[in-house]
Protein backbone atom coordinates (compact mmCIF):
# COMPACT_ATOMS: atom_id res chain seq x y z
CA UNK A 1 0.00 0.00 0.00
CA UNK A 2 1.19 3.62 -1.21
CA UNK A 3 2.18 5.91 1.37
CA UNK A 4 -0.66 8.31 1.78
CA UNK A 5 0.55 12.19 2.51
CA UNK A 6 -1.91 14.61 3.87
CA UNK A 7 -1.72 18.28 3.23
CA UNK A 8 -3.59 20.46 5.52
CA UNK A 9 -4.35 24.26 5.83
CA UNK A 10 -6.54 25.48 8.62
CA UNK A 11 -7.66 29.39 8.33
CA UNK A 12 -6.37 30.17 11.88
CA UNK A 13 -3.58 28.68 14.17
CA UNK A 14 -2.92 28.39 17.76
CA UNK A 15 -1.10 25.62 19.88
CA UNK A 16 -4.57 24.20 20.71
CA UNK A 17 -5.79 23.98 17.43
CA UNK A 18 -2.08 22.31 16.49
CA UNK A 19 -2.38 19.86 18.97
CA UNK A 20 -6.15 18.85 17.94
CA UNK A 21 -4.64 18.59 13.84
CA UNK A 22 -1.81 16.37 15.76
CA UNK A 23 -4.31 14.12 17.04
CA UNK A 24 -6.17 13.55 14.42
CA UNK A 25 -3.38 13.49 11.75
CA UNK A 26 0.10 13.11 13.04
CA UNK A 27 0.84 9.26 12.89
CA UNK A 28 4.96 9.48 13.58
CA UNK A 29 5.91 12.20 10.86
CA UNK A 30 5.00 15.55 10.38
CA UNK A 31 6.37 18.25 8.43
CA UNK A 32 5.75 22.25 8.70
CA UNK A 33 5.60 23.69 5.09
CA UNK A 34 4.22 27.16 6.24
CA UNK A 35 2.40 28.16 9.45
CA UNK A 36 -0.48 27.29 8.56
CA UNK A 37 0.27 24.44 6.38
CA UNK A 38 1.01 20.56 7.78
CA UNK A 39 2.01 17.73 5.67
CA UNK A 40 1.10 14.57 7.53
CA UNK A 41 2.57 10.95 6.69
CA UNK A 42 -0.36 8.53 7.04
CA UNK A 43 -0.65 4.84 6.32
CA UNK A 44 -3.90 4.37 5.85
CA UNK A 45 -5.69 4.46 2.65
CA UNK A 46 -6.73 8.16 2.85
CA UNK A 47 -10.48 7.92 1.52
CA UNK A 48 -11.30 5.68 4.88
CA UNK A 49 -10.17 8.64 6.58
CA UNK A 50 -13.55 10.57 7.57
CA UNK A 51 -12.20 13.96 6.96
CA UNK A 52 -15.40 15.38 5.89
CA UNK A 53 -16.52 14.85 9.78
CA UNK A 54 -13.69 16.05 10.97
CA UNK A 55 -13.57 19.46 8.99
CA UNK A 56 -17.03 19.78 10.07
CA UNK A 57 -16.16 19.00 13.58
CA UNK A 58 -13.07 21.60 13.81
CA UNK A 59 -15.35 24.19 12.16
CA UNK A 60 -18.54 23.72 14.46
CA UNK A 61 -15.86 23.63 17.71
CA UNK A 62 -13.41 26.36 16.66
CA UNK A 63 -14.69 28.37 13.47
CA UNK A 64 -11.65 27.54 11.46
CA UNK A 65 -11.59 26.11 8.01
CA UNK A 66 -9.72 23.26 7.51
CA UNK A 67 -8.83 21.61 4.01
CA UNK A 68 -7.34 18.67 2.94
CA UNK A 69 -5.66 17.11 -0.23
CA UNK A 70 -4.60 13.67 0.07
CA UNK A 71 -1.80 12.76 -1.95
CA UNK A 72 0.27 10.07 -2.70
CA UNK A 73 4.25 10.09 -2.17
CA UNK A 74 5.28 8.77 -6.21
CA UNK A 75 3.21 12.25 -7.42
CA UNK A 76 5.59 14.16 -5.86
CA UNK A 77 8.35 12.73 -7.89
CA UNK A 78 6.15 15.13 -10.39
CA UNK A 79 5.31 18.44 -8.74
CA UNK A 80 6.49 20.20 -5.53
CA UNK A 81 4.90 19.98 -2.52
CA UNK A 82 5.13 23.34 -2.66
CA UNK A 83 3.50 24.03 -5.67
CA UNK A 84 0.73 21.65 -4.04
CA UNK A 85 0.33 23.85 -1.46
CA UNK A 86 0.06 26.71 -2.88
CA UNK A 87 -2.40 25.47 -5.22
CA UNK A 88 -4.73 24.25 -2.46
CA UNK A 89 -4.71 27.67 -1.34
CA UNK A 90 -6.48 29.33 -4.19
CA UNK A 91 -9.24 26.10 -4.22
CA UNK A 92 -12.83 26.97 -3.00
CA UNK A 93 -13.42 23.43 -1.72
CA UNK A 94 -12.40 21.53 1.84
CA UNK A 95 -11.21 17.97 0.47
CA UNK A 96 -9.44 16.99 -2.44
CA UNK A 97 -7.52 14.47 -4.53
CA UNK A 98 -4.37 15.29 -5.70
CA UNK A 99 -5.93 14.54 -9.15
CA UNK A 100 -8.03 18.01 -8.10
CA UNK A 101 -4.68 19.93 -7.41
CA UNK A 102 -3.01 19.34 -10.64
CA UNK A 103 -6.37 19.72 -12.48
CA UNK A 104 -6.70 23.21 -11.19
CA UNK A 105 -2.71 23.79 -11.43
CA UNK A 106 -2.85 22.69 -15.42
CA UNK A 107 -5.62 24.72 -16.04
CA UNK A 108 -4.98 28.14 -14.19
CA UNK A 109 -1.03 27.95 -14.78
CA UNK A 110 0.66 27.60 -18.30
CA UNK A 111 4.41 27.27 -17.10
CA UNK A 112 3.20 24.83 -14.79
CA UNK A 113 1.74 22.79 -17.01
CA UNK A 114 4.42 22.63 -19.36
CA UNK A 115 6.63 21.83 -16.31
CA UNK A 116 4.30 18.56 -15.38
CA UNK A 117 4.44 17.77 -19.25
CA UNK A 118 7.95 17.39 -18.91
CA UNK A 119 8.40 15.72 -16.20
CA UNK A 120 5.57 13.09 -16.79
CA UNK A 121 7.48 12.65 -20.61
CA UNK A 122 10.35 11.59 -18.82
CA UNK A 123 8.29 8.41 -17.48
CA UNK A 124 6.02 7.40 -19.89
CA UNK A 125 6.94 6.09 -23.40
CA UNK A 126 4.77 7.01 -26.87
CA UNK A 127 2.87 3.95 -26.23
CA UNK A 128 1.65 4.65 -22.83
CA UNK A 129 0.74 7.72 -24.06
CA UNK A 130 -1.16 6.48 -26.83
CA UNK A 131 -2.59 3.60 -24.56
CA UNK A 132 -3.96 6.76 -21.87
CA UNK A 133 -5.17 8.73 -24.97
CA UNK A 134 -7.00 5.52 -26.87
CA UNK A 135 -8.15 4.85 -23.37
CA UNK A 136 -9.81 8.04 -22.67
CA UNK A 137 -11.34 8.51 -26.10
CA UNK A 138 -13.15 4.60 -25.49
CA UNK A 139 -14.87 6.56 -22.26
CA UNK A 140 -12.54 4.24 -20.02
CA UNK A 141 -13.90 1.05 -21.69
CA UNK A 142 -11.22 -1.01 -21.70
CA UNK A 143 -12.58 -3.73 -23.84
CA UNK A 144 -13.45 -0.90 -26.70
CA UNK A 145 -9.76 0.13 -26.02
CA UNK A 146 -7.56 -3.14 -26.56
CA UNK A 147 -9.93 -3.65 -29.41
CA UNK A 148 -8.74 -0.51 -30.60
CA UNK A 149 -5.00 -1.01 -29.75
CA UNK A 150 -5.20 -4.51 -31.30
CA UNK A 151 -4.24 -5.41 -27.55
CA UNK A 152 -5.63 -8.03 -25.25
CA UNK A 153 -7.51 -6.98 -22.30
CA UNK A 154 -5.43 -8.21 -19.83
CA UNK A 155 -2.08 -6.64 -21.30
CA UNK A 156 -3.97 -3.11 -21.32
CA UNK A 157 -5.06 -3.47 -17.94
CA UNK A 158 -1.19 -4.39 -17.16
CA UNK A 159 0.09 -1.22 -18.86
CA UNK A 160 -2.55 0.86 -17.22
CA UNK A 161 -1.51 -0.53 -13.45
CA UNK A 162 2.03 -0.35 -14.86
CA UNK A 163 1.53 3.34 -15.45
CA UNK A 164 -0.30 3.72 -12.00
CA UNK A 165 2.87 2.84 -10.41
CA UNK A 166 4.69 5.11 -12.37
CA UNK A 167 3.43 8.29 -12.19
CA UNK A 168 1.34 7.37 -8.73
CA UNK A 169 -2.03 8.46 -11.07
CA UNK A 170 -4.93 5.97 -10.93
CA UNK A 171 -5.69 6.19 -14.67
CA UNK A 172 -8.58 4.05 -14.89
CA UNK A 173 -10.52 6.79 -12.76
CA UNK A 174 -12.19 9.52 -14.32
CA UNK A 175 -10.23 12.24 -12.39
CA UNK A 176 -7.25 10.19 -12.95
CA UNK A 177 -7.19 9.78 -16.68
CA UNK A 178 -8.31 13.89 -17.34
CA UNK A 179 -5.13 14.56 -16.08
CA UNK A 180 -3.01 13.11 -18.94
CA UNK A 181 -5.71 13.71 -21.55
CA UNK A 182 -5.21 17.77 -20.45
CA UNK A 183 -1.36 17.46 -20.82
CA UNK A 184 -0.95 15.02 -23.96
CA UNK A 185 -4.09 15.47 -26.02
CA UNK A 186 -4.24 19.26 -26.21
CA UNK B 1 -37.37 25.69 22.73
CA UNK B 2 -36.46 23.87 19.05
CA UNK B 3 -38.72 25.09 16.42
CA UNK B 4 -37.01 24.74 12.89
CA UNK B 5 -38.46 26.52 9.82
CA UNK B 6 -36.94 26.41 5.96
CA UNK B 7 -38.14 28.79 4.00
CA UNK B 8 -37.41 28.39 -0.02
CA UNK B 9 -34.23 27.14 1.00
CA UNK B 10 -32.03 26.50 -1.93
CA UNK B 11 -28.29 25.08 -2.15
CA UNK B 12 -26.47 25.34 -5.54
CA UNK B 13 -22.43 24.02 -5.18
CA UNK B 14 -19.81 25.59 -7.14
CA UNK B 15 -20.15 24.67 -11.01
CA UNK B 16 -23.87 25.05 -10.73
CA UNK B 17 -24.98 21.22 -9.09
CA UNK B 18 -28.13 22.14 -7.61
CA UNK B 19 -28.18 19.74 -4.64
CA UNK B 20 -31.38 21.69 -2.98
CA UNK B 21 -33.99 22.81 -4.71
CA UNK B 22 -36.51 25.47 -2.81
CA UNK B 23 -37.51 23.52 0.22
CA UNK B 24 -40.24 24.14 2.65
CA UNK B 25 -40.57 22.95 6.24
CA UNK B 26 -41.30 23.81 9.54
CA UNK B 27 -40.28 21.31 12.00
CA UNK B 28 -41.96 21.50 15.79
CA UNK B 29 -40.20 21.44 18.86
CA UNK B 30 -39.69 18.15 20.32
CA UNK B 31 -40.43 16.31 17.11
CA UNK B 32 -38.25 13.41 15.62
CA UNK B 33 -37.73 14.10 11.85
CA UNK B 34 -36.04 12.26 9.46
CA UNK B 35 -34.95 12.92 5.43
CA UNK B 36 -34.74 10.02 3.50
CA UNK B 37 -34.13 9.55 -0.04
CA UNK B 38 -31.77 7.71 -2.66
CA UNK B 39 -28.02 8.68 -2.59
CA UNK B 40 -27.24 12.08 -4.05
CA UNK B 41 -31.05 13.90 -3.62
CA UNK B 42 -29.66 16.28 -1.34
CA UNK B 43 -30.16 14.61 2.72
CA UNK B 44 -26.68 15.61 3.80
CA UNK B 45 -26.49 18.96 2.34
CA UNK B 46 -30.08 20.38 3.57
CA UNK B 47 -28.51 19.13 7.38
CA UNK B 48 -25.18 20.78 6.61
CA UNK B 49 -26.74 24.21 6.07
CA UNK B 50 -28.72 23.81 9.65
CA UNK B 51 -25.79 23.29 10.99
CA UNK B 52 -24.09 25.91 9.27
CA UNK B 53 -20.95 23.62 7.35
CA UNK B 54 -22.50 24.65 4.34
CA UNK B 55 -23.38 28.22 2.79
CA UNK B 56 -27.17 28.44 2.25
CA UNK B 57 -27.64 29.77 -1.49
CA UNK B 58 -30.84 31.34 -1.64
CA UNK B 59 -33.71 31.55 1.23
CA UNK B 60 -34.10 31.66 4.97
CA UNK B 61 -33.16 29.89 8.05
CA UNK B 62 -34.92 30.17 11.16
CA UNK B 63 -34.39 28.25 14.51
CA UNK B 64 -36.73 29.33 17.09
CA UNK B 65 -37.80 32.40 14.76
CA UNK B 66 -34.17 34.00 14.45
CA UNK B 67 -32.29 33.84 11.22
CA UNK B 68 -29.63 31.72 11.30
CA UNK B 69 -28.54 32.05 7.43
CA UNK B 70 -25.29 34.21 8.84
CA UNK B 71 -24.71 32.56 12.40
CA UNK B 72 -21.46 30.75 13.01
CA UNK B 73 -21.60 27.02 13.29
CA UNK B 74 -21.15 27.42 17.15
CA UNK B 75 -23.22 30.12 18.09
CA UNK B 76 -26.24 28.44 16.29
CA UNK B 77 -27.82 26.42 19.15
CA UNK B 78 -27.56 22.53 17.84
CA UNK B 79 -25.29 19.30 18.07
CA UNK B 80 -24.30 17.81 15.72
CA UNK B 81 -23.38 13.97 15.23
CA UNK B 82 -21.09 12.96 12.54
CA UNK B 83 -21.26 9.94 11.07
CA UNK B 84 -17.78 8.51 11.67
CA UNK B 85 -18.47 9.53 14.96
CA UNK B 86 -15.65 12.28 14.92
CA UNK B 87 -14.17 12.20 18.42
CA UNK B 88 -10.94 13.72 19.36
CA UNK B 89 -8.70 10.50 19.28
CA UNK B 90 -6.33 11.75 21.60
CA UNK B 91 -8.67 12.89 24.40
CA UNK B 92 -10.87 10.33 27.03
CA UNK B 93 -14.38 10.13 26.44
CA UNK B 94 -14.52 12.00 29.41
CA UNK B 95 -12.66 14.99 27.53
CA UNK B 96 -14.66 14.45 24.56
CA UNK B 97 -17.41 15.03 26.24
CA UNK B 98 -17.03 17.60 28.06
CA UNK B 99 -15.23 19.08 25.10
CA UNK B 100 -18.01 21.71 23.94
CA UNK B 101 -18.94 22.77 27.10
CA UNK B 102 -15.16 24.04 27.91
CA UNK B 103 -14.92 26.02 24.73
CA UNK B 104 -18.40 27.64 25.87
CA UNK B 105 -16.25 28.63 29.04
CA UNK B 106 -18.92 26.53 31.12
CA UNK B 107 -17.72 26.13 35.15
CA UNK B 108 -15.97 22.45 35.74
CA UNK B 109 -18.06 21.39 38.26
CA UNK B 110 -21.14 22.15 36.28
CA UNK B 111 -19.32 20.27 33.35
CA UNK B 112 -19.01 17.35 35.43
CA UNK B 113 -22.33 17.19 36.57
CA UNK B 114 -23.58 17.16 32.92
CA UNK B 115 -20.61 14.54 31.75
CA UNK B 116 -21.85 12.31 34.03
CA UNK B 117 -25.69 12.41 33.83
CA UNK B 118 -25.18 11.72 30.26
CA UNK B 119 -22.36 8.70 30.98
CA UNK B 120 -25.62 7.46 32.57
CA UNK B 121 -27.89 7.69 30.22
CA UNK B 122 -26.08 6.34 27.97
CA UNK B 123 -23.71 3.50 29.76
CA UNK B 124 -20.73 4.58 29.19
CA UNK B 125 -19.75 5.29 33.13
CA UNK B 126 -17.39 3.02 33.00
CA UNK B 127 -15.61 4.24 29.98
CA UNK B 128 -14.93 7.60 30.70
CA UNK B 129 -11.20 7.50 31.37
CA UNK B 130 -10.91 5.62 28.14
CA UNK B 131 -9.58 6.65 24.72
CA UNK B 132 -11.76 6.19 21.81
CA UNK B 133 -9.43 4.29 19.91
CA UNK B 134 -10.43 1.47 23.12
CA UNK B 135 -14.21 1.43 22.34
CA UNK B 136 -16.28 -0.30 20.02
CA UNK B 137 -18.50 1.28 17.26
CA UNK B 138 -21.49 1.26 19.30
CA UNK B 139 -19.38 2.68 22.30
CA UNK B 140 -18.12 5.52 19.99
CA UNK B 141 -21.32 6.55 18.88
CA UNK B 142 -22.64 6.75 22.40
CA UNK B 143 -19.71 9.05 23.06
CA UNK B 144 -20.90 11.38 19.83
CA UNK B 145 -24.54 11.69 21.39
CA UNK B 146 -23.26 11.87 24.74
CA UNK B 147 -21.23 15.16 22.99
CA UNK B 148 -24.44 16.48 22.37
CA UNK B 149 -26.78 15.88 25.09
CA UNK B 150 -24.32 17.23 27.50
CA UNK B 151 -25.10 20.93 25.55
CA UNK B 152 -28.29 20.78 26.14
CA UNK B 153 -28.30 22.00 22.32
CA UNK B 154 -32.05 23.06 21.12
CA UNK B 155 -31.63 20.61 17.92
CA UNK B 156 -29.82 17.24 17.81
CA UNK B 157 -28.75 16.84 13.78
CA UNK B 158 -27.62 13.34 12.66
CA UNK B 159 -26.01 12.49 9.56
CA UNK B 160 -26.49 8.71 8.97
CA UNK B 161 -25.17 8.19 12.77
CA UNK B 162 -25.69 4.39 12.38
CA UNK B 163 -24.35 3.42 9.22
CA UNK B 164 -20.80 2.39 10.39
CA UNK B 165 -22.26 -0.12 12.42
CA UNK B 166 -23.32 -3.63 11.84
CA UNK B 167 -26.71 -4.51 11.27
CA UNK B 168 -27.66 -5.91 14.66
CA UNK B 169 -25.59 -3.17 16.10
CA UNK B 170 -27.75 -0.81 14.27
CA UNK B 171 -30.90 -2.41 15.23
CA UNK B 172 -29.85 -2.02 19.11
CA UNK B 173 -28.37 1.54 18.67
CA UNK B 174 -31.77 2.83 16.64
CA UNK B 175 -33.89 1.60 19.55
CA UNK B 176 -31.90 3.26 21.89
CA UNK B 177 -32.00 6.45 19.51
CA UNK B 178 -35.80 6.45 20.03
CA UNK B 179 -35.12 6.01 23.69
CA UNK B 180 -32.63 8.96 24.29
CA UNK B 181 -35.48 11.14 22.35
CA UNK B 182 -38.74 9.79 24.59
CA UNK B 183 -36.30 10.82 27.52
CA UNK B 184 -34.74 14.40 26.55
CA UNK B 185 -37.39 15.36 23.90
CA UNK B 186 -34.90 17.66 21.43
CA UNK B 187 -35.77 17.93 18.56
CA UNK B 188 -33.89 16.48 16.29
CA UNK B 189 -33.39 16.15 12.37
CA UNK B 190 -32.18 12.66 11.28
CA UNK B 191 -30.79 11.38 7.75
CA UNK B 192 -30.85 8.19 6.58
CA UNK B 193 -31.11 6.24 3.31
CA UNK B 194 -32.64 3.47 4.92
CA UNK B 195 -36.19 3.56 4.56
CA UNK B 196 -36.57 1.45 7.58
CA UNK B 197 -34.78 3.35 9.81
CA UNK B 198 -37.05 6.32 8.50
CA UNK B 199 -40.74 4.51 9.12
CA UNK B 200 -39.21 3.10 12.35
CA UNK B 201 -38.04 6.26 14.30
CA UNK B 202 -39.64 9.54 12.28
CA UNK B 203 -42.41 11.48 13.86
CA UNK B 204 -42.65 12.45 10.60
CA UNK B 205 -40.72 11.72 7.70
CA UNK B 206 -39.41 13.50 4.72
CA UNK B 207 -38.79 11.77 1.47
CA UNK B 208 -36.90 13.64 -1.12
CA UNK B 209 -35.54 12.62 -4.34
CA UNK B 210 -33.15 14.83 -6.35
CA UNK B 211 -33.46 17.83 -4.39
CA UNK B 212 -37.18 18.06 -4.37
CA UNK B 213 -39.44 17.28 -1.02
CA UNK B 214 -41.33 14.37 -2.85
CA UNK B 215 -43.90 14.07 0.62
CA UNK B 216 -43.96 15.36 4.16
CA UNK B 217 -45.73 13.11 6.43
CA UNK B 218 -46.26 10.40 9.30
CA UNK B 219 -44.91 7.26 8.51
CA UNK B 220 -48.67 5.84 8.18
CA UNK B 221 -49.81 8.97 6.09
CA UNK B 222 -46.25 7.92 3.21
CA UNK B 223 -47.33 4.95 3.93
CA UNK B 224 -50.64 4.51 2.85
CA UNK B 225 -51.09 7.79 1.27
CA UNK B 226 -48.23 8.35 -0.98
CA UNK B 227 -48.35 11.64 -3.05
CA UNK B 228 -46.93 10.21 -6.27
CA UNK B 229 -45.21 7.08 -7.57
CA UNK B 230 -42.03 8.13 -6.10
CA UNK B 231 -43.24 8.22 -2.79
CA UNK B 232 -44.90 4.75 -3.38
CA UNK B 233 -42.15 3.34 -5.06
CA UNK B 234 -39.94 3.92 -2.28
CA UNK B 235 -41.58 3.25 0.78
CA UNK B 236 -41.94 -0.42 1.51
CA UNK B 237 -40.42 -3.84 0.74
CA UNK B 238 -40.99 -5.52 -1.60
CA UNK B 239 -42.07 -2.26 -2.95
CA UNK B 240 -45.61 -1.07 -4.51
CA UNK B 241 -46.39 -3.17 -7.61
CA UNK B 242 -47.14 -0.79 -10.87
CA UNK B 243 -49.59 -1.62 -13.64
CA UNK B 244 -50.12 0.74 -16.54
CA UNK B 245 -53.90 0.85 -18.15
CA UNK B 246 -56.81 2.57 -18.74
CA UNK B 247 -60.22 2.69 -17.32
CA UNK B 248 -63.28 0.94 -19.47
CA UNK B 249 -66.49 1.04 -18.06
CA UNK B 250 -66.05 -0.07 -14.14
CA UNK B 251 -63.11 -1.74 -14.66
CA UNK B 252 -59.51 -0.97 -14.83
CA UNK B 253 -57.85 -2.91 -17.45
CA UNK B 254 -54.45 -3.80 -18.95
CA UNK B 255 -54.38 -5.66 -22.12
CA UNK B 256 -54.03 -8.81 -20.29
CA UNK B 257 -56.24 -8.12 -16.72
CA UNK B 258 -59.11 -6.53 -15.94
CA UNK B 259 -60.48 -5.60 -12.29
CA UNK B 260 -63.50 -3.48 -10.87
CA UNK B 261 -62.42 -0.39 -9.38
CA UNK B 262 -64.65 0.51 -6.34
CA UNK B 263 -67.23 3.08 -7.02
CA UNK B 264 -66.26 5.84 -4.42
CA UNK B 265 -62.73 5.37 -6.23
CA UNK B 266 -64.08 5.40 -9.35
CA UNK B 267 -66.34 8.61 -8.96
CA UNK B 268 -62.92 10.14 -8.38
CA UNK B 269 -61.04 9.09 -11.10
CA UNK B 270 -64.19 10.12 -13.57
CA UNK B 271 -64.45 13.50 -11.78
CA UNK B 272 -60.54 14.59 -11.94
CA UNK B 273 -60.92 13.45 -16.11
CA UNK B 274 -58.89 10.15 -15.97
CA UNK B 275 -61.91 8.61 -18.18
CA UNK B 276 -59.57 8.49 -20.88
CA UNK B 277 -56.33 9.26 -19.84
CA UNK B 278 -53.55 6.24 -19.14
CA UNK B 279 -53.46 5.71 -15.37
CA UNK B 280 -50.72 3.57 -13.58
CA UNK B 281 -52.53 1.02 -10.73
CA UNK B 282 -50.02 1.07 -7.60
CA UNK B 283 -50.86 -2.05 -5.57
CA UNK B 284 -48.54 -3.66 -2.34
CA UNK B 285 -47.66 -6.93 -2.39
CA UNK B 286 -49.40 -7.67 0.61
CA UNK B 287 -52.21 -6.06 -0.89
CA UNK B 288 -52.72 -9.05 -2.96
CA UNK B 289 -54.31 -12.13 -1.39
CA UNK B 290 -55.07 -15.40 -1.97
CA UNK B 291 -58.01 -16.18 0.68
CA UNK B 292 -61.42 -16.29 -0.18
CA UNK B 293 -62.92 -14.12 2.29
CA UNK B 294 -60.84 -11.23 0.03
CA UNK B 295 -61.76 -13.31 -3.64
CA UNK B 296 -65.77 -13.13 -2.18
CA UNK B 297 -65.43 -9.03 -1.35
CA UNK B 298 -64.01 -8.45 -4.65
CA UNK B 299 -64.70 -11.33 -6.78
CA UNK B 300 -63.95 -9.08 -10.15
CA UNK B 301 -60.55 -8.40 -9.04
CA UNK B 302 -58.97 -11.47 -9.26
CA UNK B 303 -55.98 -12.21 -11.71
CA UNK B 304 -54.12 -14.93 -13.00
CA UNK B 305 -50.37 -15.02 -12.10
CA UNK B 306 -47.46 -16.99 -14.62
CA UNK B 307 -45.17 -17.91 -11.59
CA UNK B 308 -41.93 -16.94 -12.05
CA UNK B 309 -40.21 -17.49 -8.36
CA UNK B 310 -41.96 -18.18 -5.16
CA UNK B 311 -39.55 -17.53 -2.24
CA UNK B 312 -40.96 -18.81 1.18
CA UNK B 313 -40.08 -16.34 3.90
CA UNK B 314 -41.25 -18.03 7.33
CA UNK B 315 -45.25 -17.49 7.37
CA UNK B 316 -45.49 -15.60 4.20
CA UNK B 317 -44.55 -16.17 0.90
CA UNK B 318 -43.32 -13.36 -1.72
CA UNK B 319 -44.54 -14.43 -5.42
CA UNK B 320 -42.49 -12.82 -8.13
CA UNK B 321 -44.88 -13.37 -11.40
CA UNK B 322 -45.98 -11.72 -14.59
CA UNK B 323 -48.75 -9.50 -15.51
CA UNK B 324 -48.69 -8.95 -19.30
CA UNK B 325 -45.28 -7.00 -19.48
CA UNK B 326 -45.99 -6.31 -16.01
CA UNK B 327 -43.62 -7.97 -13.01
CA UNK B 328 -45.35 -7.87 -10.13
CA UNK B 329 -44.65 -8.98 -6.55
CA UNK B 330 -47.59 -10.31 -4.44
CA UNK B 331 -46.82 -11.35 -0.53
CA UNK B 332 -49.41 -13.91 0.63
CA UNK B 333 -49.76 -16.55 3.63
CA UNK B 334 -46.84 -19.41 3.38
CA UNK B 335 -47.79 -22.06 0.95
CA UNK B 336 -45.54 -24.52 -0.52
CA UNK B 337 -47.36 -25.69 -3.16
CA UNK B 338 -46.27 -23.34 -5.66
CA UNK B 339 -43.94 -24.27 -8.00
CA UNK B 340 -42.10 -21.93 -10.86
CA UNK B 341 -44.48 -21.74 -14.12
CA UNK B 342 -47.44 -22.75 -12.18
CA UNK B 343 -50.61 -19.97 -12.82
CA UNK B 344 -52.44 -19.06 -9.61
CA UNK B 345 -55.86 -17.42 -9.33
CA UNK B 346 -55.21 -14.11 -7.07
CA UNK B 347 -57.32 -11.23 -6.06
CA UNK B 348 -56.34 -7.64 -5.41
CA UNK B 349 -58.22 -5.27 -2.54
CA UNK B 350 -58.92 -3.02 -4.44
CA UNK B 351 -59.80 -0.41 -1.38
CA UNK B 352 -55.82 -0.33 -0.82
CA UNK B 353 -55.52 0.16 -4.74
CA UNK B 354 -53.67 3.78 -5.28
CA UNK B 355 -54.09 5.33 -8.91
CA UNK B 356 -51.68 7.48 -10.56
CA UNK B 357 -51.89 10.26 -13.55
CA UNK B 358 -49.11 8.05 -15.62
CA UNK B 359 -48.10 12.02 -16.76
CA UNK B 360 -47.26 13.67 -13.72
CA UNK B 361 -46.74 10.72 -11.51
CA UNK B 362 -48.98 12.37 -8.99
CA UNK B 363 -51.70 10.35 -7.09
CA UNK B 364 -55.32 11.55 -8.31
CA UNK B 365 -57.32 11.80 -5.43
CA UNK B 366 -60.12 14.58 -4.62
CA UNK B 367 -59.68 17.86 -4.48
N1 LIG C 1 -19.05 19.93 -2.22
C1 LIG C 1 -19.83 19.64 -3.26
N2 LIG C 1 -19.60 20.17 -4.49
C2 LIG C 1 -20.41 19.90 -5.54
N3 LIG C 1 -21.47 19.07 -5.48
C3 LIG C 1 -21.75 18.50 -4.29
C4 LIG C 1 -20.95 18.74 -3.12
N4 LIG C 1 -21.47 18.01 -2.10
C5 LIG C 1 -22.54 17.37 -2.60
N5 LIG C 1 -22.71 17.65 -3.91
C6 LIG C 1 -23.78 17.16 -4.79
O1 LIG C 1 -25.02 17.58 -4.28
C7 LIG C 1 -26.00 16.56 -4.40
C8 LIG C 1 -26.58 16.21 -3.05
O2 LIG C 1 -25.57 15.63 -2.24
P1 LIG C 1 -25.81 15.16 -0.74
O3 LIG C 1 -24.49 14.78 -0.17
O4 LIG C 1 -26.59 16.17 -0.01
O5 LIG C 1 -26.70 13.86 -0.97
P2 LIG C 1 -27.24 12.78 0.10
O6 LIG C 1 -28.71 12.76 -0.08
O7 LIG C 1 -26.72 13.07 1.45
O8 LIG C 1 -26.66 11.42 -0.47
P3 LIG C 1 -26.01 10.13 0.29
O9 LIG C 1 -27.17 9.25 0.68
O10 LIG C 1 -25.19 9.50 -0.76
O11 LIG C 1 -25.22 10.62 1.47
C9 LIG C 1 -25.30 15.40 -5.09
O12 LIG C 1 -25.57 15.49 -6.46
C10 LIG C 1 -23.85 15.65 -4.80
O13 LIG C 1 -23.04 15.11 -5.82
MG1 LIG D 1 -25.37 12.08 2.76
Amino acid sequence: MENYLLLVQVSRVNQTIKAHLDGFFDHGKKEVLEAKSFLYQTSLYADHLPHEDIVGLLYSDFNIKVKIAAIGEKILSFVSIDTLNQTLKKMPEEIYAVEDLLKHLIITNPKAQKELRQSFAKVLSHSDILTLNTYAANNLNTIKASKSLFLHRNTLTYRLEAIKEKTGIDVKTFKGILIFNLLFSL
Amino acid sequence: MGQLLFKNIKKVYDGDVQAVADFNLEVDDKEFIVFVGPSGCGKSTTLRMVAGLEEITEGDLYIDGKRVNDVAPKDRNIAMVFQSYALYPHMSVYDNMAFGLKLRKMPKEKIKERVQHAAKILGLEELLNRKPKALSGGQRQRVALGRAIVRNAEVFLMDEPLSNLDAKLRVQMRAEIIKLHAKIETTTVYVTHDQIEAMTMADRIVIMDDGYIMQVGTPSEVYDHPDNMFVAGFIGTPAMNFIHGKIDGKNFVTETMKVEIPKAKLDILKKQGFEKKPLVLGIRPEDIHDDNAVREAYPNAQVDFKVDVAELLGSETNISAQIGKYDVIARVDARTDINIGDTINLVLDMNKAHFFDKETKKVIRED
